[in-house]
């Protein structure tokens, strides 16, 4: 699987490390990874649909995934997957 | 009407900002920076100069000149966007996780929609202590309208006010990812990136507040309605030719939504409606040539003068 940085917002990090490299090969496995570390907030990562809920949002360099292929969207080595809770205007 | 646009920067961002930034003096920051779609940025900006702090902004380019030369006015830095607002707010955000600065509408959010909710403490205190049965808000991440809804929910359970109030939403049909779902019966929200409207203060394509919105607009028995660039024209022009209020695009949706709520229907003919303006036509000066005549150019004569008046038939 390719290597990939992943960023987390404080929230998340919880006290860990807020920039990691974990193995993903699509936004789905980074949404896996995601969950393992909070079970407790499952159900907001991910809509009862199995779509990426948009209270967070995956930038993969840059970009919103929601806007690629959302939760199958592909990573490969290197890429950046910065993780960015959903926010208020404006 | 609540008119909201007399405060020190002439939309009801002040009153977020200031609450905000009192509280990154309590905590101590360094510095303070919003994400911004135009007013906020000058609000911020205002706010910080008092506290003393510098001040960040990250704005899409596509923000009015205006509101940007307001905001640098105050000495705020300003970091431009080449893309979508929820672009310059995912790098405003990296930048609040990697430096110690509040960003009001990010790390110190909780505190921004405080300042908000005062807005439904004003309306129900200059009713004399009563709430209206309606109240139709402008919506772009959805704040605001959750934000009165906690305002009214605080003065019921303080016994200050009874009865229900509808809290209904309005977006410009451009960027209207809150109303689409109200729409069709989703309770979640499509971000959308295609974004074109005049109410450049409204363009937030990934509301992060549209769940809550479309849950309070759907508990209060409210409603949500867009309306078009033409529409909103046409309230900004009406505000200031049948009230006097100049008021920009973004905070005349509610007039536009409000005459579009009647047509369809979807008010009672003998509710007490209050539409909030939430920002001064002085921030986009440039959209009245959209639908005023020219000034008149003449020669200092009275000849020149008689002439104009008989082109115009007033003579
Ligand atoms: C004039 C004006 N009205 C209303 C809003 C409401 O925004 P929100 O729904 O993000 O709280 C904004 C936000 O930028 C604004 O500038």
């Amino acid at each position: 699987m390719p290597k990939v940085k992943l960023v987390l917002p404080s929230i998340l990090a919880c006290s860990g490390d807020k920039v990691r490299e974990i193995e993903a090969s699509t936004i789905r496995d980074v949404v896996e990874y995601l969950c393992s570390l909070r079970p407790d907030i499952k159900s907001r990562i991910i809509s009862h649909d199995g779509e990426i809920n948009t209270f967070l949002n995956f930038y993969v360099n840059g970009v919103n995934a929601y806007f690629i292929k959302g939760v199958e969207t592909e990573l490969k080595d290197g890429d950046e997957v910065s993780v960015i809770p959903a926010l208020g205007g404006g | 009407m609540k008119e909201d646009i007399t405060n020190p920067t002439h939309s009801f961002k002040d009153r977020a900002a200031s609450v905000a930034i009192s509280k990154a003096l309590e905590f101590k920051l360094n510095a303070v920076g919003c994400a911004s779609t135009g007013n906020l940025a000058a609000a911020t900006a205002a706010h910080a100069s008092r506290a003393g702090l510098p001040c960040y902004i990250f704005a899409p380019v596509g923000v009015e000149r205006e509101k940007l030369s307001h905001a640098l006015s105050y000495g705020a830095r300003i970091v431009l966007v080449e893309g979508t607002y929820d672009e310059a707010n995912w790098i405003a955000s990296r930048f609040a996780e990697e430096h110690n600065v509040g960003i009001v509408n990010v790390n110190i959010r909780p505190y921004y929609v405080e300042g908000s909710k005062t807005l439904a403490f004003e309306i129900c205190e200059q009713l004399g202590w009563r709430s209206p049965d309606h109240i139709i808000i402008p919506m772009a991440s959805g704040a605001l309208l959750n934000a009165i809804d906690k305002g009214l929910n605080e003065l019921k359970t303080l016994g200050l006010i009874d009865g229900d109030v509808r809290i209904s939403g309005v977006q410009p049909e451009g960027c209207s990812p809150i109303v689409s779902a109200y729409r069709e019966g989703r309770e979640y929200i499509k971000p959308v990136r295609d974004i074109n409207t005049i109410a450049v203060s409204l363009a937030i394509g990934n509301p992060g507040d549209g769940v809550y919105a479309l849950r309070t607009i759907h508990r209060t028995r409210g409603t949500a309605v867009s309306v078009t660039d033409q529409e909103i024209l046409g309230a900004v022009r009406d505000l200031a030719r049948l009230e006097g209020l100049f008021i920009e695009p973004g905070g005349a949706v509610t007039i536009a939504g409000l005459r579009k709520m009647v047509e369809e229907r979807l008010i009672e003919k003998d509710e007490e409606i209050v539409c909030l303006l939430t920002g001064s036509g002085l921030k986009t000066p440039h959209i009245i040539q959209h639908y005023v005549p020219q000034p008149f150019i003449i020669k200092p004569s009275i000849g020149e003068l008689k002439k104009m008046l008989e082109v115009e038939k007033l003579a």
